[in-house]
């Protein structure tokens, strides 16, 4: 009786003086309702016929296959399109008024509050056979107006531009603005020509921003669900949609386990990529 | 470089600026226009406008009820997370780098993972214990999404704290508790705020768990939504859509103009305490 009421006193004492304790109760549910969880999808994996016989299944099958290769290239063309807008863009913001930058980036990166899923709705409206396109191509005489613009790798590309652009231009925006005006003075100065500077003195400059937001678009596309459903095609299938099917119609759920696995372990190499970049972050120059 | 390259590079830079600003504004206000239109089809231009869509959203109970439940799972889900979140950032404010490291890496994860994957793990394991088809199962799911942006503003603002006051209040006599109270926590609250913020959002806007875990008699909007898209085409949807866009800017302005307020109000509190 007395032990326990000791060891309750000594851990109210134990909260009252070490802070660190306050922790525990957010740690615990984070542990046991998604931490735990994942865990036993990991093991869900493992319990086919034999222990890899979900992944031998996953891997063996071409579907499955192309499904993977389909989601890594248009993750791939989503990072590389969201980097040629973003670089440019932000090189061109620095060179408005501060007003107009400000409003522009709020502009773009506004969008980022609000629902995934309506962003993607909306493009339906300007995608769609008698949608906006259509209708300002038709108006302008376009021969073989209106185009099929929706379902397919295209559409599914832009909305996946759309939600994921803000997430390069933040870190290609924040690098742009550490640039040294003078080191581009100093270029033009010795003679060198706009391609040349950018090739030579801002790409170098800016490449951690660039390969931040790079990677970080990367690892969200792999996962997209709703914007390859909505836009894309019944043959435009990423590997959430699969790990749908195998879910909810196949009842396969150890392959459904194995392929979800695979994406969990993609998507850390990548974080752990990109951890390594942050924390070599140079200090700023006095 | 001449004066006339010059103009011309600001202009072409205007130029590109204006394209992806309205690359980015344009689906959603073409959007919001043709959720007015009188068609069931999408057409454009609308043939004419009409309310009807709204009608539909107001009326139908399917709407409301999905609407009020999103609403109000999304409350109780920003109520826990803050009142689990702010205690454990001021908890990993006080750990070692190593530990600390580990519970940020731990909040970032829910961020990162696909959430399909978060979605589909959840529902194998709530399956198993009854959780799969009733709100607590929700809520618990979208918790673990909530409570890590809560963690990392009000990490961010504990960071930015002045330890001065902190220790000038110690010197005072007032208690760890007290100074928690009276000095921390009001000082960080923008960050507490926005964190409240993103965790409602979170839940708001979240789809796969509430497919996954959620069941067609507890839908939540965006499950009421994705319906409205996947079996046939309801442009109820995009009235529905214009209501979460002005709720999100409403409560995203709400909390800027808190903001906005608080740094106006600060310097009055580092005065006072200062003297």
């Amino acid at each position: 009786m007395t032990d326990v009421r000791r060891r309750r006193g000594s851990l109210v004492d134990a909260l009252r003086s070490d802070e660190r304790l306050l922790v525990l109760p957010a740690a615990l549910t984070l542990l046991v309702f998604f931490v735990v969880p994942l865990a036993m999808l990991v093991g869900i994996s493992f319990s086919g016929d034999t222990p890899l016989a979900a992944y031998r299944k996953f891997f063996g099958s071409a579907a499955a296959m192309k499904i993977l290769a389909n989601t890594v290239t248009i993750a791939a063309v989503v990072t590389l399109v969201c980097a040629v807008v973003a670089v440019p863009f932000s090189l061109a913001l620095s060179r408005l008024p501060p007003a107009y930058a400000r409003l522009a980036l709020l502009g773009v990166t506004l969008p980022m509050w609000i629902s995934l899923l309506v962003r993607t709705y909306a493009w339906l409206y300007v995608l769609a056979q008698e949608g906006v396109t259509n209708a300002a191509l038709e108006a302008v005489g376009m021969p073989g107006a209106p185009f099929p613009l929706l379902f397919n790798w295209g559409s599914v590309t832009v909305g996946m531009v759309h939600i994921l652009l803000p997430y390069m231009l933040l870190p290609v925006h924040n690098a742009v603005t550490m640039l040294d005006p003078q080191l581009m003075r100093a270029a033009r100065s010795l003679g060198a020509g706009s391609l040349r500077i950018f090739a030579t003195v801002i790409l170098p400059l800016i490449a951690r921003g660039i390969a931040t937001g790079a990677i970080l678009v990367f690892i969200l596309s792999l996962g997209f669900f709703v914007t390859p459903q909505m836009l894309g095609g019944p043959r435009n299938t990423m590997i959430a949609t699969y790990i749908d099917v195998m879910t909810n119609t196949t009842l396969d759920w150890p392959r459904a386990a194995a392929a979800s696995t695979v994406l969990v372990l993609g998507v850390l190499v990548c974080f752990a990529i990109l951890s390594v970049l942050s924390r070599k972050q140079p200090q700023a120059a006095p | 470089m001449s004066a006339a390259d010059h103009s011309l590079s600001a202009w072409s830079a205007r130029i590109l600026v204006a394209a992806v600003f309205l690359f980015s504004v344009l689906p959603l206000a073409v959007m919001l226009m043709m959720s007015f239109s009188s068609s069931e089809f999408v057409r454009f231009p609308p043939p004419s406008f009409s309310l009807r869509w709204y009608e539909n959203y107001f009326t139908r109970t399917d709407w409301i009820e999905s609407t009020l439940r999103s609403l109000w799972i999304g409350a109780t889900v920003t109520a826990i997370a803050v009142l689990l979140g702010v205690p454990a950032s001021l908890g990993i404010a006080k750990l070692g780098q190593r530990s600390a490291d580990a519970a940020l890496a731990l909040a970032t994860l829910p961020i990162v993972l696909p959430p399909v994957v978060i979605a589909v793990a959840m529902y194998m394991t709530f399956s198993s214990v009854g959780l799969v088809g009733t709100r607590t199962g929700i809520v618990l799911g979208h918790l673990t999404l909530a409570i890590p942006f809560v963690v990392l503003t009000t990490l961010a603002s504990l960071r930015r704290l002045d330890p001065e006051l902190v220790r000038a209040a110690l010197s005072l006599g007032a208690s760890r508790t007290r100074v928690t109270f009276t000095v921390t926590l009001p000082i960080i609250r923008p960050g507490i705020l926005a964190g409240a913020l993103f965790a409602f959002l979170a839940s708001f806007d979240e789809l796969m768990i509430s497919l996954f875990v959620g069941n067609p008699e507890i839908r939540t909007l965006p499950r009421r939504m994705w319906e409205g898209v996947r079996s046939e085409f309801d442009p109820t949807v995009s009235a529905a859509s214009a209501v979460v866009i002005l709720a999100t800017l409403v409560v995203v302005g709400f909390a800027f103009a808190v903001n906005a307020l608080a740094r106006r109000r600060r310097p009055s509190i580092r005065e006072q305490t200062h003297v």
